[in-house]
């Protein structure tokens, strides 16, 4: 049995063994290749070429009794190599196709925006320059001076200005209410209409020493609601 | 001459180790060529001239060549990984020249030496790579 064991034992060639070096080598290099994200994919080259060479290299050892270790890893290690190039090229391939994907989806939207799109679009544009304007002009027509702080004010103009107040209020408390649909021109609309609320409350706050208790708290009360408004809205 | 270079080369081992060892060497040797600050590497990012995007390995080569300069901090300035993936070249040189010298001089044996050398070389690989994927 242990004749047996040592006639077998050096009976063991060469034989592919140069191949499975070779293999080993160029297999080792893919593999750290492999690993850099700049030239990973570059790898299946010599992955593939290290693959071809174990091969060769397994089957003159097959055929001539060699040792089989070597190239056994040698194939293993190019296989790794391949397999991770492999997925760069699948990585890499998958974001161009993406990219491309992504530049046909705009050409065909830029295709199907006829003129009535753009018509409409041109005037959404027009619309949010004229509410601008009118916020700019708001903003300097904006004179709490009008009336000294601590002034009489008679009940008629009292009137006017709460009701004024108010409705200004309610736009305000509205379009925080939608706030969520996010317009463009909602927010151009809100500005303007902040600035009108903003110019009459420090009207009626200069007037405010000379106020009756009721229209006080008519006042009061209207400040109130727009604060429960701005509170349900999370502002 | 023959029987030096049939010592040399008398075992697989001593094989990979010479070639893996010139291909590492070839590597410093291309950073010692081309200048970082000219920029005229010839391997381009393949990754970047595919998908436009940069990756994470973009400058690497413009790090060794700082590095093989002694600035360390340019390399670092131009990419970050290129001192540890540089750190490990020169260790794979080093380990297949220690290699081949202690199987020459037979102060291991094979199978041991081979082991303490896939072990470094797989710790050193995962230490300087893997600062790149996580």
């Amino acid at each position: 049995m242990e004749e047996h064991q040592r006639v077998e034992h050096t009976a063991k060639t060469n034989a592919g063994q140069g191949f499975g070096i070779a293999g080993l080598v160029v297999g080792l290099l893919a593999l750290i290749l492999a690993f850099i994200p700049c030239v990973g994919v570059i790898a299946i080259g010599p992955g593939a070429i290290a693959i071809v060479l174990s091969v060769v290299g397994l089957i003159q050892a097959n055929q001539g009794n060699g040792a089989k270790g070597l190239i056994i890893a040698a194939l293993v290690v190019s296989i790794v190599a391949t397999g991770i190039a492999a997925v760069w090229g699948i990585v890499i391939g998958g974001i161009t196709r993406d990219s491309h994907r992504f530049t046909e989806r705009v050409e065909r939207m830029v295709e199907r925006t006829d003129r009535e799109d753009l018509r409409r679009l041109e005037e959404s544009f027009r619309h949010l320059g004229t509410e601008l304007e009118k916020t700019f002009g708001d903003m300097e027509d904006f004179d709490p001076e009008v009336y000294e702080f601590g002034e009489e004010i008679s009940d008629e103009e009292f009137e006017q200005v709460i009701t004024e107040y108010e409705e200004v209020v309610k736009e305000l408390a509205e379009l925080i209410r939608h706030a969520e649909n996010g317009r463009a021109r909602d927010l151009v609309l809100y500005s303007r209409v902040s600035v009108r609320a903003a110019s009459l409350a420090a009207t009626l706050i200069r007037v405010g020493p000379k106020l009756t208790e009721e229209q006080k708290q008519r006042f009061e009360e209207i400040n109130k609601k727009y604060e429960e408004v701005m509170d349900e809205a999370d502002i | 001459m023959r029987l030096i270079f049939n010592r040399l080369f008398s075992h697989p081992y001593l094989w990979v180790n010479f070639f893996i060892g010139v291909a590492f060497l070839a590597v410093v040797f291309y950073s010692v060529v081309f200048s970082p600050e000219t920029g005229a590497h010839p391997i381009a990012c393949v990754y970047t001239s595919i998908t436009g995007e940069p990756c994470v390995s973009c400058g690497m080569s413009r790090g060794f060549s700082h590095i093989v300069r002694g600035d360390l901090e340019a390399a670092a300035g131009t990419n970050i990984h290129s001192i540890p993936v540089f750190a490990f070249f020169v260790l794979q040189i080093v380990l297949r020249s220690l290699g081949s010298i202690a199987y020459l001089q037979r102060w291991l044996p094979l199978s041991v030496l081979i082991s303490a050398d896939a072990g470094i070389s797989i710790l050193g690989f995962f230490l300087a790579f893997s600062p790149m994927y996580f």
